[in-house]
């Protein structure tokens, strides 16, 4: 009798807590699979996001602390009005205005993907940040002295307490909330897919159709629908450029099969994240067509799928173009959840 | 009225953790492993201390940083499995040479068996804490993955900026894994009910500049072929 008395009020102290932690969101932090997605690759149940854990991995996403002399924060080469690439900028760019050898990524939909940065080097989201973080030519810091920083801030000592339970910083905590952060930024609200969706409103134009068709038939075999990549490893065609000599994937395999390739990015958004390549060589959409058009340079490592030229009309470009206009997501690229954190 | 629910419920919780953590593991008892870096038959002096390797280098050792997992123990009447544990062992730091089992079965063990090394699956978890935290300086950014030995050091051998050497071992992908398994015989070491029984384990460096050669091999950066060669090196530096 007494047990079950028990077992009834540790029921209700269960109850009142769940109620009172959903009560207590500011934001709407939900993670979302959209329809007919694949399942993520992230493992969300060893890091659950939480309000406070996405709030926290904002502030240090923001913060230029990051970074050695305090001047780089990882939204100076990932800004979100561009789909979280660095606009106008062909290599990232690093403290005391040194240059990386890159063209700074988008950050989207990372959930699905399996390895991260161009060659594939990382192989978890939550290990990702560390490659900016130490680079010599980007934040040039140590973990180490990170998580010094952060525990001598009474603001982060606090966001510690909340997102975890423990005011105390550690590199494991200010990965893992980096990573809810990270794991947010996701975009699938484009005209794309809502015509998928057959949303009103969101119907192509006769050209637009055009360009999915051309997509499909000529693109969609490495930019893969609905993520647009396959999250594999390819060589298409780029003249490797003599000052870099960036032989990509190899520098991490090392195997010569793997020379020049890079991985394969999304193209959610692309209308907003020039330059484009690796090496940022593209300002323009028509250029990258023209490229896989008449650009592709025939070498060993060439992906099959490249070794018949792609023949297109001018005509055929442009509405290639357009539907790719089509895969803007302005509810992703202006959502004030991602923006820069009010202190 | 909730209010008192909840402080019963808690009391009541409260008490029965006491009980859990008080009541005694009838048959248990703890191990404490002491590693010991040596060079030769001395203990190991970090920086001050010249060495000679029978392969004629004359050497000083700055650093030298290790991960062990895994550690098991078997005898006839006993066993026990250290399950997701990962010991950062760092010759700076004596607190981390001391490896303490608690609830290990009462009996005499035969053999001690310990990965010298992280495997596969810290390798591609994720952010992990504790000695395997990135802050401790044993993690790859470019490449992902944990150094699993740091050694490093200077020698006028090595042709290199300050005669410096550096060995960084890792690598978890196959066929350039650089984990090891290492068994050592124990003796029929007798684990005391509730007693705190204490077991050496030499660390012995020689074993190692022993086989290589500082002028041809003094940096390791990257895991791949060599990386596995060394890690085969490192191996032998342990005994009891």
């Amino acid at each position: 009798m007494f047990l079950s008395k028990i077992n009834i009020a540790a029921a209700l102290c269960g109850l009142f807590f769940i109620l009172l932690s959903f009560t207590g969101a500011d934001y709407d932090i939900q993670f979302v699979v959209p329809e007919s997605w694949p399942k993520p690759v992230y493992d969300l149940s060893k890091n659950p996001i939480t309000d406070a854990g996405f709030q926290l991995g904002r502030q240090l996403f923001y913060d230029p602390l990051l970074s050695r002399d305090t001047t780089i924060s990882c939204a100076s080469c990932h800004l979100q009005a561009t789909g979280f690439a660095h606009v106008d900028h062909k290599l990232s760019h690093g403290i005391y205005g040194k240059i990386g050898t890159r063209n700074a990524p988008v950050i989207m939909n990372m959930a699905w993907s399996r390895y991260f940065m161009l060659d594939g080097g990382v192989n978890h989201l939550d290990m990702q940040p560390l490659a900016p973080i130490t680079n010599p030519l980007e934040m040039d810091e140590t973990m180490e002295r990170v998580v010094e920083k952060l525990n001598a801030s009474p603001k982060y000592r606090r966001l510690f307490q909340s997102a975890f339970a423990d005011s105390v910083a550690t590199g494991q905590k200010t990965l893992l909330a980096l990573s809810q952060f990270i794991l947010m930024l996701n975009s699938y609200n484009s005209k794309y897919d809502k015509y998928l969706r057959k949303e009103p409103g969101a119907e192509f134009t006769e050209q637009e159709q055009r360009g999915l068709a051309i997509f499909r038939q000529h693109c969609a075999a490495c930019h893969t629908e609905p993520l647009f990549t396959n999250g594999e490893f390819a060589n298409n065609g780029l003249p490797p450029d003599s000052a870099l000599m960036d032989l990509g994937r190899m520098r991490i395999t090392r195997d010569p099969a793997d020379s020049l390739k890079f991985k394969v990015p999304t193209l959610r958004n692309i209308q907003f994240t020039s330059p484009y390549m690796h090496d940022g060589r593209f300002k323009k959409l028509l250029e990258v067509v023209n490229h896989y058009t008449d650009g592709v340079q025939h070498n060993a490592t060439l992906d099959a799928r490249l070794q018949t030229p792609i023949v297109l009309s001018h005509e055929q470009k442009i509405d290639l173009v357009a539907f790719l206009f089509t895969l803007t997501d302005r509810d992703f690229l202006f959502d004030t959840r991602f923006g820069f954190p009010n202190q | 009225m909730l209010d008192r629910f909840c402080g019963v419920a808690f009391a009541c919780l409260l008490l029965a953790c006491m009980g859990f953590s008080t009541k005694p593991d009838a048959g248990k008892g703890t191990l404490k492993i002491i590693f010991e870096p040596m060079f030769g038959a001395r203990p190991l002096v970090l920086e001050k201390q010249m060495y000679h390797s029978a392969n004629g280098d004359s050497l000083y050792i700055e650093l030298l940083r290790f991960y062990i997992s895994s550690i098991q123990l078997q005898g006839k009447n006993g066993a026990f499995n250290e399950t997701s544990s990962y010991h950062l062992i760092d010759a700076e730091e004596s607190a981390s040479m001391n490896v303490v089992l608690k609830n290990v079965p009462a009996a005499r063990y035969k053999t001690l068996i310990m990965n010298v090394g992280t495997d596969s699956l810290a390798n591609v978890s994720g952010a992990l804490g504790g000695d395997l935290d990135p802050t401790q300086g044993m993690y790859w950014a470019w490449n992902s993955g944990y150094i699993n030995v740091k050694i490093e050091g200077r020698s006028n051998s090595c042709n290199t900026l300050h005669h410096g050497f550096e060995f960084h071992i890792g690598g978890y992908l196959p066929p350039n894994q650089t984990v090891r398994n290492v068994v050592l015989p124990l003796n029929q070491l007798k684990i005391k009910e509730n007693g705190v029984t204490e077991l050496h384990i030499k660390v012995d460096l020689a074993k190692f500049f022993n086989r290589i050669q500082l002028s041809k091999t003094n940096q390791m950066m990257i895991p791949g072929k060599q990386a596995a060669k060394m890690a085969n090196c490192f191996v032998n530096v342990f005994s009891i």
